[in-house]
């Protein structure tokens, strides 16, 4: 028998089908199982005694209309978008919006010279939005080939800060370039996720070579990120890799492995750094000390209680919460507007968190499966942090609820990673299956 | 006996799926099994399988990977828990709607 591909009816035939299909990568893969179809049709064919020229011809008119068939292909491969998601953080951000114009309401009342917060943060959102919409078009596998250049570019520029950042609160972390003011760590752990993403599949490394990976991408960038004194970071990043190596599967007790290193790192760097020990103490300790150090917990506990059902209403005064823009956004959003709404926000943020895990489980190659994975860790662990710490759950640290509270950097990155989440989304039906096949087979 | 073509479009899924349910298939295997299984009466063009295929796929209903089989590349595929979920739904359903159409049409006693 002739090769299936020599026969030029056969070729005409799974061309016609493919020039429906818009999606060109998945073009070979449809053909390929065409030809593996028509194939077997001729062979039963011939066995039943017809020859190879019948055999065709009998073949490819059991198959149908070729247009209608392409037409049907092209419904399955097209690109997709995630409305849910989108419009879940049009919502979030709509709503640190409007808590800009009301936070710059009670200070232009209290008077404390801190004014302008909605112009900014509008420019925040304006220019995240702008990101987002390249990252979404783009095509996310094409950062692959860099990352292991952005997780070097995320540690030199966490090792370098000390040496170059401006210091607020003992802490170096921010760089001003022209008039813009840029959180170090939160680029640094853009630039270190996609870097991890890149790393080859969990479930194929050794020990040996787990235990290289986890030097250079499990201790490394922590202890970095310890040294700076940003602990919130820190844990993120360390939930962002364990997102990974789970979502690439690998083996658990490799996973229990990293677990015991880092608490052992922990317990190292807790008996070394008084900072972070008195932190964790004035946590535990928070209410036998209500006006010092857990004056946070108190504050925000009160303004919740004093929000009620349905709150105090629009720019209502409070000048006990420190940083309503920032810190205490969660707990004065309730104390104007009620626990009503209060919960409703919270359920929009989990509801948000909730779909980016989706968007991981469906991706389709293993780079977008990590990146995707990396990324629903890092704002699960900010949105369920930010929720805990304003009910003395969790410590209190900086962690921002993403695209509502005020910021920067922050704003920004928080579109741009959503940008990717709708990248992988997007092309999750028009990568061909044959790329991963391999994989999988492997781990069955 | 030939079946109307609209009853036939929405329940080509939930047949691919439950013959999926089975053991995992190539295509032409599939239709092959599919004409046994019904004796003929759901024999359709061999083509329309694949878009439908691909659709199930993109729906997250069954997955599909290449595997060697009588020294030919084949693409076979698998029904996966959420596919099987569909299926009991759908089953639930059809099952409802037979037992009102025969207490409709069996007790008119046509």
């Amino acid at each position: 028998m002739m090769q299936i591909t020599d026969h030029p009816k056969v070729r005409q035939f799974a061309a016609a089908v493919c020039e429906q299909v818009r999606a060109r990568e998945v073009h070979e893969e449809i053909k390929r199982e065409l030809y593996a179809h028509i194939e077997d049709h001729m062979e039963a064919a011939m066995a039943s005694g017809a020859s190879e020229e019948e055999a065709v011809q009998k073949a490819i008119v059991a198959m149908g209309d070729p247009v209608g068939i392409g037409q049907g292909m092209h419904a399955a491969h097209r690109p997709r978008t995630e409305w849910g998601l989108l419009i879940l953080v049009l919502l979030l951000a709509g709503t640190g919006i409007f808590m800009m114009f009301n936070v710059d309401t009670v200070y232009k009342k209290l008077e404390n010279g801190m004014n302008g917060l909605l112009d900014k943060q509008l420019f925040f959102a304006g220019t995240g939005i702008a990101i987002m919409a390249v990252f979404w078009f783009f095509d996310y596998r094409k950062l692959r080939r860099w990352s292991e250049l952005f997780f070097a570019a995320g540690l030199v520029l966490l090792a370098i800060s000390p040496l170059v950042a401006i210091k607020v609160n003992g802490i170096s972390a921010w760089i001003g370039i022209a008039s813009l003011v840029i959180y170090v760590p939160r680029m640094a752990i853009i630039l270190l996720i996609i870097g991890l993403s890149g790393m080859r599949p969990a479930y194929q490394l050794g020990w040996k070579e787990i235990a290289l990976q986890f030097t250079f991408r499990g201790l490394l960038p922590v202890i970095l990120f310890m040294q700076m004194g940003v602990y919130t970071e820190g844990v993120i990043y360390m939930a962002a890799l364990v997102a990974v190596l789970v979502r690439m599967r690998i083996r658990w007790t490799q996973l229990v492995g990293i677990l015991m290193a880092w608490i052992g790192l922990l317990l190292v760097t807790l008996y070394s750094s008084e900072r972070l020990r008195d932190r964790l103490l004035s946590f535990m300790y928070a209410k036998d000390d209500p006006l010092g150090d857990g004056y946070y917990y108190t504050s925000t506990l009160k303004a919740i209680q004093d929000g009620d059902w349905w709150g105090n209403g629009f720019s209502a005064v409070n000048d006990w919460l420190s940083y309503i823009h920032t810190d205490t956004l969660l707990p004065y959003f309730i104390y104007c507007f009620g626990w009503v709404a209060g919960g409703g926000l919270i359920a929009m943020a989990v509801s948000f968190f909730y779909r980016t895990i989706k968007v991981s489980k469906k991706a389709r190659e293993p780079f977008g499966q990590g990146l995707t994975a990396a990324i629903a860790a890092l704002f699960m662990v900010q949105i369920s942090w930010s929720v805990l710490m304003i009910i003395g759950l969790a410590p209190f640290t900086g962690v921002r609820l993403p695209f509502v509270s005020f910021g920067g950097t922050n704003t920004v990155t928080d579109f741009l990673l959503l940008g990717l989440l709708l990248s992988v989304y997007r092309r999750k039906d028009i990568i061909p299956r044959g790329s991963s096949s391999t994989a999988r087979q492997a781990t069955r | 006996m030939k079946v109307n073509k609209e009853l036939l479009k929405g329940s080509t899924a939930v047949l691919v799926l439950t013959t999926l349910a089975k053991k995992d298939q190539y295509g032409y295997e599939l239709i092959r099994e599919i004409e046994r299984q019904s004796e003929g009466v759901f024999a359709f063009k061999e083509g329309t399988l694949y878009p439908i295929l691909h659709t199930l796929e993109a729906e997250g209903w069954v997955e599909s990977y290449w595997q060697v089989h009588d020294g030919r590349k084949r693409k076979y595929y698998r029904i996966t828990d959420k596919g099987k979920q569909h299926v009991k739904e759908r089953k639930a359903e059809w099952q409802l709607f037979r037992t009102a159409v025969d207490r409709v049409i069996g007790e008119g006693g046509v």
